[in-house]
């Protein structure tokens, strides 16, 4: 199996469902501020880590597409946690290098985890 | 440093009816406002462009990684560089690292509940944050520096 690129997939979901994500990734990023200011800097770093945004697109994803499809995208966001956990390692490691080292290194160790992982379980299947 | 000299300059060059004093009460809210403004409007431009990106793939499984895209911490931590420095991210990153656990954790838990035909997946979902939150009072408990 391998990935395939699919720019018709852009205009299935809907104006408001777009405006849904960009709302839930706001609030996101106020509310850790709100906790880091309130609570610390480490909780603030828990909070950037929360899920935030997935019950909303498995709820899309299982409207558009049904149950099945909801759940290989629960397994896909299992694999990116991967990345997200290894992105938030780098950042630890290299944060003394300065954002334009750190971050972009981050990123790249998220690329590389999630594809990695997601190449390893699902990349010998046929489709 | 240059950001928070950014935001003080455009408090006070900001056209009001009475003028605002850098460091008073009101200047040092007006940077709050615009700072929860800044970050809100970047997180969710991130979070819509991630989402846009995983729409652009197929199968589910691989457009499913953006689900987990690092989004809002790109921009909550380029930001943190900016204002407060590498310590405070290096902070942000450790609890990042136990966050980024228990999203692992949820995101099993969602895989189990939404293969449950009984369970409405919203629901299920939003059930399953209840697994991040014991692994985030544990990390909490057990990791948090003193």
């Amino acid at each position: 199996m391998k990935p395939q690129f699919n720019p018709e997939g852009l205009a299935k979901p809907k104006a408001w469902e777009y405006a849904v994500r960009f709302l839930f990734g706001g609030v996101i990023a106020v509310v850790a501020r709100c906790v880091s200011d309130s609570l610390g800097d480490f909780a603030g770093g828990l909070a950037l880590a929360f899920p935030a945004i997935l019950p909303a697109a498995l709820t899309l994803v299982n409207e558009h597409d049904g149950r099945t499809r909801a759940a290989d995208d629960a397994r896909g966001a299992r694999l990116g946690s991967l990345g997200l956990t290894a992105f938030a390692g780098v950042t630890l490691l290299t944060a003394n290098r300065g954002p334009g080292v750190a971050l972009p290194l981050a990123m790249l160790a998220w690329t590389a985890v999630a594809v990695g992982s997601w190449w390893l379980s699902y990349g010998q299947r046929r489709a | 440093v240059a950001s928070c000299r950014i935001t003080v300059l455009v408090c006070t060059l900001r056209p009001r009816s009475a003028p605002i004093h850098v460091g008073s009460a009101d200047c040092i809210a007006q940077i709050l406002v615009n700072d929860l403004v800044l970050r809100f409007a970047l997180g969710g431009i991130a979070v819509s462009l991630f989402s846009a990106l995983a729409e652009l793939f197929k199968p589910k499984t691989f457009s499913g990684l953006f689900g987990a895209a690092p989004a809002v911490a790109l921009v909550s931590l380029a930001i943190a560089f900016e204002q407060r420095g590498e310590a405070i991210v290096r902070e942000h990153a450790l609890g990042m690292v136990c966050g980024g656990a228990g999203f692992l954790a949820y995101a099993c838990a969602c895989v189990f509940i939404t293969e449950r035909k009984q369970v409405p997946v919203w629901a299920g979902a939003a059930v399953c944050w209840a697994v991040w939150f014991l692994v985030a009072a544990v990390a909490w408990f057990t990791v948090r520096p003193s």
